[in-house]
């Protein structure tokens, strides 16, 4: 049985490597910000899914030596990247597979790269291909795989990213999306964190929308000035956006709670 | 209320503290937007008009001997009285000099909440309330040939002219070949695929009681402070709020500016008509231009509507 289980894991991890391939080169970010820079450039991503894709097939095809040390030193490489990036805390999501992977890096990727590292390690000394074993494959090896694949699916983030993705078709610009929406998103995020103790009002003193950034303004007091502190709160995707901005001019201050409640919706 | 101006000066400036997305100030289009001017009619002599400004000012204006004159359709110099409402639009040489004036032009775009006889009550949305328009016998066969169904519900677009202190409808303001919708069933809202955020559709004019410049949006956030109207739009036109700003270009002229969204355009959007002005409009109305902005885009007012390129974002 050990040995049954040493031998799935050559097809299921050239599997896994094509997917992540295949993702990495077909599912693009979804980001409401077109302004934003992507956390790696394409060319960068593109020349890992090459490396993921000739991994995949070399693994599937030859069962040379090299090719498995290849697939442990990746995989011991990819645990290392995300858990540093979980340990740093940052909102960088691990691209794994492609636009699907872009929540940030937590402990259920470190988890799933270590797995994989692990099964790599495993099969390290299979004398069979990848086709050869899913040649002769019994009930017992497709049992194995099936359990692997769901306990995989069970630990990605990105299967619930790709049910809300195709659940949740309305482009951002178009959807309709409650202040308490954007008031949860802004009060999750780093930005929300770097100024919330300068702010001198709970209550924002304007609020408004632009296709799928939502606007919130508070006052606020920096180095003893009076301030305003703008967010935008992006309204859609699936890693939302905050960014924030300090206006220290006074004019802002000589307006601060006219531009809005007054303007809407107010019949002739 | 703060002044538009003021409002959108502030969201541009809290804007560009987050994006540092400093807009162009140059014009949107292939050629420079016009100057008209509103006003009452304090004096005019054949080549001279003197308007009261609705800031007070008063603004003269020399009429060019090809000046063109509209009051309830072409008329001459003796329109131009004193007390009457006049927006004009100058020549294309520069400075001032009158090339088209509208006397007393106005325009009820809405729902059709009553009629008796000769007189039809609209409902013209929130923000413009209900209007009475009187049609003469004369023009009643005219507008319906474009609607045809002058009955309760029914979406109604009429270009008039205020006389003794009434609206008189003269004529439809759309001619386009495809009846209106009526109000409660409007097209179907397209639900997925991606939003282009460069607009290419109708815009028509609306009568803004305080000659205001800038634009009415249908699709204006309905939370905070976007001063939407709430019922969503019928067309998928992303999301603004007022203060917005549009690059705006007549495709019939080429002419283009920046104009802010300072209203919401509640009832444009029910309409699935199309302005043939310069070709068939790609898609319904998108804006509802106050008649400064339409007029200094190029449009005569008197025709109803223009075919439009707006590009929102920055």
């Amino acid at each position: 049985m050990i040995h049954l289980l040493r031998e799935v894991q050559v097809p299921f991890l050239g599997g896994v490597l094509l997917l992540a391939c295949a993702t990495k080169l077909v599912v693009r970010g979804d980001d409401p910000d077109p302004a934003a820079t992507p956390p790696h450039p394409r060319s960068f991503v593109l020349c890992v899914a090459l490396a993921e894709g000739t991994l995949g097939v070399a693994l599937l095809v030859t069962p040379l030596g090299i090719v498995r040390l290849a697939d442990v030193v990746f995989f011991a490489t990819a645990t290392s990247v995300i858990a540093d990036l979980t340990r740093r805390g940052s909102e960088e999501g691990c691209g794994c597979f492609g636009g699907l992977s872009t929540a940030p890096a937590g402990r259920r990727g470190v988890a799933r790269a270590a797995l994989l590292m692990v099964a790599a390690i495993a099969s390290a000394g299979v004398p069979r291909t990848g086709v050869e074993v899913l040649g002769s494959a019994t009930g017992w090896s497709v049992v194995l795989i099936a359990t692997e694949c769901a306990l995989l699916l069970a630990i990605s983030p990105e299967l619930a990213v790709a049910v809300e993705r195709t659940r949740q078709s309305i482009p951002c610009e178009l959807r309709d999306v409650p202040l308490s929406e954007t008031y949860a998103t802004l009060r999750s995020s780093g930005a929300w964190r770097e100024y919330e103790e300068s702010l001198t009002s709970a209550e924002p003193s304007d609020v408004w929308r632009e296709l799928c950034n939502r606007y919130v303004v508070y006052p606020a007091r920096i180095d003893d000035r009076q301030v305003e502190v703008v967010f935008a709160v992006a309204v859609g995707g699936r890693r939302p956006h905050v960014r924030a901005g300090v206006v220290r001019d006074s004019v802002c201050e000589e307006q601060d709670g006219d531009a809005g409640s007054q303007w809407a919706h107010s019949p002739a | 209320m703060p002044p538009p101006r003021d409002a959108l000066l502030r969201r541009r400036r809290l804007r560009e503290a987050v994006f540092d997305d400093h807009s162009p100030e140059h014009h949107a289009g292939d050629s420079r937007p016009l100057r008209g001017i509103e006003g009452t009619i304090v004096d005019a002599s054949p080549h001279l008009l003197l308007l009261s400004a609705p800031d007070g000012s008063e603004v003269r204006l020399p009429i060019s001997a090809m000046a063109s004159i509209w009051h309830a359709g072409r008329a001459g110099p003796a329109a131009l009285r004193p007390g009457r409402n006049a927006i004009v639009r100058p020549t294309d040489a520069g400075g001032l000099a009158a090339e088209r004036i509208w006397v007393d032009i106005t325009r009820v775009t809405g729902v059709i909440a009553g009629r008796s006889a000769g007189v039809i009550e609209v409902d013209a949305g929130p923000h413009r309330g209900h209007v009475r328009i009187v049609v003469p016998g004369r023009a009643l066969g005219r507008i319906q040939v474009r609607h045809p169904l002058l009955e309760p519900g029914s979406l109604i677009d009429v270009i008039g002219v205020r006389r003794d202190g009434e609206i008189q409808g003269l004529l439809p303001a759309t001619m386009s070949p495809q009846p209106a919708s009526h109000a409660d069933h409007p097209p179907p809202a397209r639900r997925s695929g991606a939003v282009s955020r460069i607009l290419r559709g109708t815009a028509t004019w609306y009568d803004h009681p305080r000659g205001a410049y800038g634009a009415a949006y249908p699709a204006l956030d309905p939370h905070g402070d976007g001063g939407g109207c709430g019922s969503g739009p019928a067309s998928p036109l992303p999301y603004l709020s007022m203060a917005s700003e549009l690059h705006v270009r007549n495709d019939c002229t080429g002419r283009g500016t920046r104009i802010p969204v300072i209203e919401c355009g509640c009832l444009a959007a029910r309409f699935c008509d199309r302005c043939v002005r310069c070709g068939t409009s790609p898609r319904g109305r998108i804006l509802e231009l106050t008649r400064t902005a339409f007029v200094d885009l190029g449009g005569d007012l008197d025709k109803g509507c223009f075919n439009v390129t707006a590009r929102v974002g920055h």
